[in-house]
């Protein structure tokens, strides 16, 4: 009977190793039809911004662009940005994701924050908010190599900061 | 001499991409089915669910197939999914440091993480079989000018000099392309040499002229040096040269990035005052 008990004991521990081993596994990933589309949250998402075909949005961001480049969004950044005591615990990168429809508005925002090794971190909730607000207000997108009547696609932005203090490319 | 070896690496990089040989991996072996799943994948859209689905299928077989992981990572890395992106990519280092070292560099220093690139980029330097002639993924730039660029980034202007000038002993002048002497000038100018410095801008004129950073330096140069009239004139040039420019793309890499502005900006610093 004990030698029973241990082989159901030895029979169990192998097998949630192995269902633990298999959920490791990437075979149970569920994938969009490309990385990064973007699907609507009505939690995080303005409900006004469609983009004009969905089937169409590419992921090049050699193909947006910006009115003065990445130092005119750092200086509209800046010209935002209020800087409060506690942000200077922060050191690392936003990287921000957004769409850009055919009528060059913005939307479907999404963002890691990261620490001077990349590796996944947090900042204030206060700060992330405030970065997020200004880059969601930038108004100087572009679409590049027009291809189609109704560009659309998806980019993203950078923005690295020194003890809450943006660092300028 | 170096295109050939450019040749030969970008001919032997699309060689090893899309034709790696399973052949090596016994019959029957995990390796060999992983191999043969990740040049499978390649026939897919980059970053498509196909393509994932099967370089997923590859990496399960084999965790250390360093090329499907490093494929796995592009599509991340490219689209802003840096920490998926990295995941993948520090696994296909961890498991083949020599092919996929460059690569990561090239990532930190897109993302002007200069001490990561340039912590990536000594380590394959120290290999005991590392190629120096290796580029940046669009092939436009030898991985020792990010290095250089890097080094003055971070203060170490001297180490970015000391880089170029051991890079300019290896190479042939025919072999020079846009942005060498361009990078050297620069290397100069941050080390306060700018007679050196103007030499250079010099020489990357007489090679390319496309770029509105060699004349922005190049009239710095000679501005620092007191050499206004000659600092004017290559900017006079540079705004006869190029047009006004109003969009610029976010994929850029540039760390030593040059606007239209700022040779307006400088040209009209440089205009003669109005004596009344």
């Amino acid at each position: 009977m004990r030698k029973i008990k241990i082989s159901l004991c030895l029979w169990m521990i192998l097998s949630i190793s192995c269902s633990e081993k298999k959920t490791e596994k990437n075979i149970d990933k569920v994938y969009s039809e490309h990385i990064g589309n973007t699907v609507f949250n009505p939690k995080k998402d303005d409900p006004n911004f469609k983009f004009c075909d969905s089937s169409e949005v590419h992921h090049s961001k050699s193909k947006i662009g910006y009115r003065g480049g990445v130092r005119a969004i750092e200086r509209e950044f800046l010209d935002n940005y209020i800087f409060e005591e506690q942000f200077q615990d922060f050191s690392g990168s936003f990287i921000i994701r957004f769409g850009l429809n055919c009528n060059y508005e913005t939307g479907r925002f999404r963002w890691e924050i990261l620490d001077r090794e990349l590796k996944e971190t947090f900042c204030p909730e206060k700060m992330e908010n405030h970065v997020i607000s200004i880059v969601r207000k930038l108004e100087g997108w572009e679409h590049l190599r027009i291809d189609n009547n109704q560009p659309q696609g998806y980019g993203y932005i950078k923005l690295n900061f020194e003890k809450g203090k943006l660092i300028l490319s | 001499m170096k295109k050939l070896l450019k040749f030969i690496f970008l001919l032997s990089s699309v060689f090893s991409f899309a034709q790696e040989n399973c052949l090596i991996y016994p019959e029957g072996s995990a390796e060999r089915k992983s191999c043969e799943l990740s040049q499978e994948a390649m026939n897919y859209k980059q970053g498509s669910k196909k393509s994932q689905e099967l370089l997923d299928k590859a990496i399960d077989l084999n965790p250390k197939n360093d090329y499907a992981l490093k494929e796995k990572s592009v599509p991340f890395l490219k689209r802003g999914f840096l920490k998926e992106g990295l995941g993948y990519l520090d696994k296909a280092v961890e498991a083949n440091p020599i092919d996929n070292l460059d690569y990561r560099a090239f990532w930190f220093f897109c993302w002007d993480n200069y001490e990561l690139c340039i912590r990536d980029l000594e380590r394959y330097y120290s290999l005991p079989n590392a190629f120096p002639f290796i580029f940046t993924s669009g092939g436009d730039m030898d991985m020792r000018l990010l290095l250089a660029m890097s080094y003055a980034k971070t203060g170490k202007q001297k180490q970015g000099l000391e880089v170029m000038e051991n890079y300019f002993k290896n190479i042939e002048e025919s072999d020079l392309g846009n942005l060498d002497y361009y990078v050297l000038g620069i290397m100069y100018f941050e080390n306060n040499l700018f007679e050196k410095a103007i030499e250079s801008f010099e020489k990357q004129l007489g090679i390319f002229s496309g770029k509105y950073g060699v004349y922005y330096y190049l009239a710095y140069a000679y501005k620092v040096k007191g050499e206004l009239e000659k600092a004017r004139k290559v900017l006079e040039q540079a705004l006869n040269k190029f047009q006004k420019r109003e969009i610029y793309s976010l994929n850029t890499y540039n760390c030593y990035k040059v606007y239209y502005e700022d040779l307006v900006e400088e040209y009209e610093k440089l205009q003669p005052k109005m004596k009344f």
